[in-house]
């Protein structure tokens, strides 16, 4: 018997069996007629050269900038409308190919930029020898195990708290997200976050050049160090990111110093302090021997002013001597009282003289 | 000894030794301490870089989609 519906129940019976027909699918196609309206609603045509299907989505569903031409994998659930038009109502979309993407990454970093996200001005410093940081990664990726070895090579003490994630596809923006917004809010919170994936196609690291997930790595109150892919490939995190590394290793080298190069500078310390040491023991000894070699100066000088002092006062003494008067042509009178008659005794240089006062009168 | 004390803590204190060494407070008196202290310092860091190991554990949560 053929089945009879209402209008209504044909349309819930139909959007029924989309549901068990496709519970999940994706559709490959180039975007057109793309619109959004009041700011919330997404409109587009997915079309290729056989057909086109109308496509719905909220505006915060769109995580990264699609425009007309590009060409997109929608993840969508079939949905016939109460007014009978069939449409796909769309939960995701992702570039696809080269060219889009490259687009797409061109229009996000156009936009992001013009708002500061990537200015330098925003980058923080990394703590020069943090104790605690945060590792986002998938913990089975060889970019993990890359950092992993090399972390372990060069510094130790560390207490590092790694939040297992996948980094591919289109889960992977959402949960790096709730990684950052936990190491973020966290009461043990890490010095450094470190974001961290291996090498890929384009494809494969389209991931990090989600919208949210940028503007996530952009808001973190603890700095961001990322290293994603390899040297060549960039993406929007490792622009916002306030450290941006080439690899997984990289970051590692970046984040720790190399405990050889530390142990060699430690002993390069302690081995200058005794050259230091007995720099200062030689300039006292110069201090102290400059000390002594001006008072032996002094004391000289002083000895020899002492000796020419004696020199000069022996000198007059002599000159003053009863002896050298008497050979400079004086005479020394010896005798009692000086009355007419007395004999007194005359001296000189080379006699004594008895003589008898014959006359004695005042001047 | 500085059993409590963080690598960085010991650089730190090594670096003030130094700095002393070459500054206007060095004391001839108090030379032969501070040297016997960088000394026994510089043996610390070396043997703890040597031998400290990283504390790498998954954190207890799922950051899949609910």
């Amino acid at each position: 018997m053929t089945p009879r519906f209402s209008v209504g129940d044909f349309i819930a019976v139909t959007n029924q069996a989309f549901e068990n027909i496709y519970p999940a699918v994706e559709i490959e196609g180039e975007v057109a007629s793309f619109k959004v309206n009041q700011g919330k609603y997404v409109f587009f045509d997915l079309k290729d050269a056989e057909g086109s299907v109308n496509c719905f989505m909220m505006v915060y569903q769109l995580r990264v900038p699609i425009e007309d031409g590009m060409k997109v994998v929608v993840s969508a659930a079939p949905k016939l409308t109460q007014w009978g038009k069939f449409s796909l109502t769309v939960k995701s979309v992702q570039p696809s190919g080269e060219g889009s993407l490259k687009k797409s990454f061109e229009l996000l970093k156009a936009k992001l930029a013009q708002e500061g996200l990537f200015a330098l001005e925003r980058k923080r410093p990394l703590p020069q020898l943090p104790e605690k940081i945060a590792v986002i990664s998938s913990m089975q990726a060889a970019g993990y195990a890359d950092f992993v070895k090399i972390i372990n090579d060069r510094w130790g003490g560390l207490d590092v708290q790694v939040a297992n994630v996948t980094v591919q596809g289109s889960e992977a923006p959402d949960q790096i997200i709730r990684a950052l917004r936990y190491f973020n809010t966290t009461d043990d919170q890490p010095e450094i976050i470190v974001i961290i994936r291996g090498g890929g196609s384009a494809d494969d690291l389209s991931a990090f050049n989600d919208e949210l997930l940028v503007r996530e790595i952009a808001a973190s109150r603890v700095p961001v160090i990322t290293g994603i892919g390899h040297e060549v490939d960039e993406s929007l995190s490792d622009l916002a990111a306030d450290v941006q590394a080439s690899t997984p290793s990289n970051v590692a080298q970046i984040i720790v110093p190399d405990k050889r190069e530390i142990i060699a500078n430690v002993r390069a310390t302690v081995s200058e302090i005794l050259p230091s040491v007995e720099a200062f023991v030689a300039r006292l000894k110069d201090r102290v021997q400059g000390a002594l070699d001006r008072n032996i100066e002094l004391a000289e000088s002083r000895v020899k002013y002492t000796e020419e002092n004696y020199t000069r006062l022996k000198k007059m003494l002599y000159e003053l001597s009863p002896d050298r008067v008497l050979e400079r042509g004086y005479a020394l009178l010896r005798g009692g009282d000086l009355n007419v008659g007395s004999i007194v005794s005359i001296e000189t240089a080379g006699n004594i003289i008895k003589a008898r006062i014959e006359s004695n009168e005042r001047k | 000894m500085s059993e409590n004390k963080t690598i960085q803590q010991k650089m730190d204190e090594l670096d003030k030794i130094s700095e002393w060494f070459q500054g206007e407070d060095f004391e001839l008196e108090e030379a032969k301490g501070m040297l016997e202290r960088a000394a026994e310092l510089s043996k610390e860091i070396e043997h703890d870089l040597k031998t400290i190991t990283n504390d790498i554990k998954e954190v207890k949560k799922s950051f899949k989609t609910d």
